[in-house]
C-alpha cells in the first residue's frame, strides 16, 4: 500500500475541517467528535438534497489526562464530563453554522429531510453514568422535535431504513437493536451490529460473533425475519471471515464493510445479496503492519473503488502515549486490489459523511 | 500515585518465583494493583502485583483472561460481545460486588472508571472485570449451540467481551480454572486497606 493523495476522495470530516471532496474544505467551529457513540452511528451527516450538514461535537466540562484514571484526577462517579451537542452548517456558499441542540447524539437524516437524534434527559454526560435520553425526530431542522420514545432509556440512533428508525437500546448492556415505525411504535429486531442498510430500506446486514465465529445475516426490516446467512465452508480457517464492523455501505446488491479474518485484523469485505443469498465476493486483506487495528468505516466510491478510514494507535508506556495517533483513509481499486493511503491535515479521527449504509 | 514502572519491571522477573511461593503478609503491602497485558482478545494476561514500602515487587500472580472482540481500543460496543478491548492506561476501581445485578453482567464484578481511548475522542464506558455467572454466582447452562449462554462459562471464547476484562470460572461440562475466584481472593486477602474508589488500581497496556 503506497502513500497517495492526502485529499480525501469522498466527503468526510477530520477534526474541525469538513472535506467536501475534490479538495474543497470548510472550517467548522468545533472538532467533530462523539465520545458517547464512537464512529459507527453518524457523527456528521449531510441532509438529503445537500442543504445542511449536521455534525456532533463535545463541549468538554473538564480537561482530563486520558492515560491517568479519572478518580485519581478527582473525577467522581456522577461528575459532569462534557456536553454532546449537534451543530448545523449550511452547505451552500455561506457555510453559516449554529448550534442545533445541546445534549444530543447520533444525527440521522430521513430521505425527506426529517432529522432524528437522541436528546439526553440532561445535557451533560456524567462519569460512570448511562446517558439516558429520548429519541427526537424533527420533520425539518427548523421545526420542533417530536418525541418517538415512550420513556427515556439508553439509545443510540443509527440509521433510517425507509420510514423505520433503527437504534440500539442499552448498548453498554444487552445491546438490543430496535426499530421505531413512528412515535411510540417500537419493536425489537434480531440482535447484531448494524453493518449496512439496503438502498430501499427493506433489509439490513447484521454482524456478530458466536463462539468465536462470524455470524452474519441479512434481516428483513419489516418483520425481523432472517433472510440469508453467510455460509463459510471452514469458519475456523485462518482466512475465514471472523467478524464485520458496523459501518459499511450497501449500493445495489453489493455491500462493502470493514472486517477481519481469523488471521488478519484489517480486511475490506465485499458481499453481494441477490434477495435470497448472501455471498462473499472479495476479501481485500491489508497487512497489519500498515493497518494494525482494523478499518473503521468503509464506503463505495463509484463502481470500482472503495474508501475506508482507519487509525494507527500510538505506542503506550506506563507514563502515557509516546506519540499521537495517525488518522488516515485508504482508497482501493476493486478490480486491481491496489490501495493507496492519505492523511488529511488536522488532528482528529476521520468520519465519513455520505454513507448510504446509514440510510440517508 | 504512579509507580516507578521501569524499576518495578526490572525486579519483577527476579522476584516472581519467590513471590508466588511466599505472598507477603497483609501488613507488609504498601501498594497493590492489577496489570492487564493485552495480547489476544481471548487470551491475554492479568497479573496481581503488590509492592512493599521499599518499592519492591513482592507478589506476581498471573492468570489467563481476555477482553473485547477486536484489538481497537476505540471500538465502542453496541451489542452483545462486540467491541474493542479496553484502552491502555491507569484505571481506578470504583466498586466491587459479589452479587452485582446488571442487565447482562452479574455476580462478581469490579467496576472501572471511564476512559478516553487513544484518539482522545471516543469515551469507553461501563467497563468491568467479570465472568459469566448469575447474580448469586451460579451457572445456567442450557446447551443451546446457536447462541452463547451468558451465565455459563463453557468455552475459551467466553474470554471475549464487549471491552471488559473477562475471567474464567468452573462452568459447563468441561473444566475451566476458577480465575474469578482467585482474583477475588487476592483482592480481599492480599491487598491494602480497601476503599472505593481505589485509585490507579489497574494498569492496562
Amino acid at each position: 500500500m503506497s502513500h497517495g493523495s492526502d485529499t480525501p476522495p469522498v466527503a468526510m470530516v477530520a477534526a474541525a475541517t469538513w472535506h467536501k471532496g475534490e479538495g474543497t474544505t470548510v472550517a467548522l467551529q468545533h472538532p467533530a467528535r462523539s465520545p458517547l457513540t464512537g464512529w459507527s452511528p453518524s457523527v456528521a451527516a449531510l441532509e438529503p438534497g445537500g442543504q445542511h450538514l449536521v455534525y456532533a461535537t463535545w463541549r468538554e466540562l473538564r480537561e482530563v489526562d486520558n492515560f491517568e484514571s479519572l478518580a485519581a484526577q478527582g473525577v467522581s462517579e456522577g461528575d459532569p464530563l462534557g456536553v454532546p451537542q449537534l451543530q448545523l452548517v449550511q452547505a451552500g456558499e455561506s457555510h453559516h453554522e449554529r448550534q442545533l441542540v445541546a445534549g444530543a447524539v447520533g444525527p440521522v437524516w430521513r430521505s425527506d429531510g426529517a432529522l432524528a437524534y437522541v436528546a439526553g434527559r440532561e445535557d451533560e454526560y456524567r462519569a460512570g453514568m448511562p446517558y439516558v435520553g429520548d429519541i427526537h425526530v424533527r420533520p425539518s431542522v427548523d421545526e420542533a422535535p417530536e418525541t418517538w420514545t415512550e420513556e427515556p432509556d439508553e439509545y443510540v440512533t443509527i440509521a433510517w431504513a425507509g420510514d423505520s428508525l433503527l437504534a440500539y437500546r442499552r448498548p453498554g448492556h444487552s445491546g438490543e437493536l430496535v426499530a421505531f415505525d413512528g412515535p411510540g411504535q417500537l419493536r425489537e429486531l434480531p440482535s447484531g451490529e448494524l453493518t449496512a442498510v439496503s438502498p430501499d430500506g427493506s433489509h439490513i446486514l447484521l454482524s456478530g460473533r458466536n463462539d468465536g465465529r462470524a455470524d452474519i445475516r441479512v434481516v428483513s426490516v419489516a418483520d425481523g425475519r432472517v433472510v440469508a446467512d453467510l455460509e463459510q465452508s471452514d469458519p475456523d480457517a485462518p482466512g475465514a471471515l471472523a467478524a464485520l464492523s458496523n459501518s459499511g455501505d450497501w449500493v445495489g446488491d453489493s455491500i462493502v464493510a470493514p472486517g477481519r479474518t481469523n488471521a488478519s485484523p484489517s480486511v475490506l469485505v465485499v458481499l453481494s445479496f441477490d434477495g435470497s443469498q448472501l455471498t462473499m465476493e472479495r476479501k481485500l486483506v491489508v497487512p497489519s503492519e500498515q493497518v494494525p487495528v482494523g478499518f473503521r468505516e468503509a464506503t463505495f466510491h463509484g463502481n470500482e473503488r472503495v474508501v475506508a478510514t482507519y487509525a494507527i494507535p500510538p505506542e503506550a508506556t506506563k507514563e502515557g502515549y509516546v506519540e499521537s495517533p495517525s488518522h488516515r483513509f485508504v482508497s482501493c481499486g476493486l478490480p486491481t486490489e491496489e490501495c493507496s493511503w492519505g492523511e488529511p491535515d488536522g488532528e482528529g479521527p476521520l468520519f465519513l459523511i455520505e454513507n448510504p449504509g446509514r440510510g440517508s | 500515585m504512579r509507580r516507578n514502572a521501569q524499576a518495578l519491571g526490572v525486579l519483577t522477573a527476579i522476584l516472581t518465583v519467590l513471590s508466588v511461593a511466599t505472598p507477603p503478609a497483609h501488613a507488609d503491602i504498601a501498594d497493590a494493583w492489577f496489570e492487564f497485558e493485552r495480547i489476544y482478545n481471548s487470551d491475554s494476561n492479568l497479573r496481581w502485583r503488590t509492592g512493599d514500602s521499599n518499592g519492591r515487587i513482592t507478589t506476581w500472580v498471573e492468570w489467563r483472561s481476555g477482553a473485547g472482540d477486536s484489538t481497537d481500543e476505540c471500538d465502542k460496543n453496541y451489542t452483545t460481545d462486540t467491541g474493542g478491548w479496553l484502552p491502555a492506561g491507569w484505571y481506578s476501581i470504583r466498586g466491587h460486588s459479589h452479587e452485582y445485578n446488571g442487565t447482562v453482567i452479574k455476580g462478581r464484578v469490579w467496576e472501572l472508571d471511564d476512559k478516553y481511548c487513544y484518539d482522545g475522542s471516543t469515551l469507553r464506558t461501563e467497563l468491568f472485570f467479570h465472568t459469566e455467572e448469575t447474580r448469586y454466582r451460579s451457572q445456567i447452562c442450557d446447551g443451546n449451540a446457536q447462541s452463547d449462554d451468558p451465565y455459563c462459562w463453557d468455552n475459551w471464547w467466553d474470554h471475549e467481551s464487549k471491552g471488559c476484562i473477562k475471567l474464567s470460572r468452573p462452568g459447563g461440562d468441561k473444566w475451566y480454572p476458577d480465575t474469578v475466584g482467585e482474583v477475588d481472593w487476592y483482592w480481599h486477602n492480599r491487598n491494602t486497606a480497601i476503599s472505593y474508589p481505589m485509585h490507579s488500581a489497574v494498569y492496562v497496556y
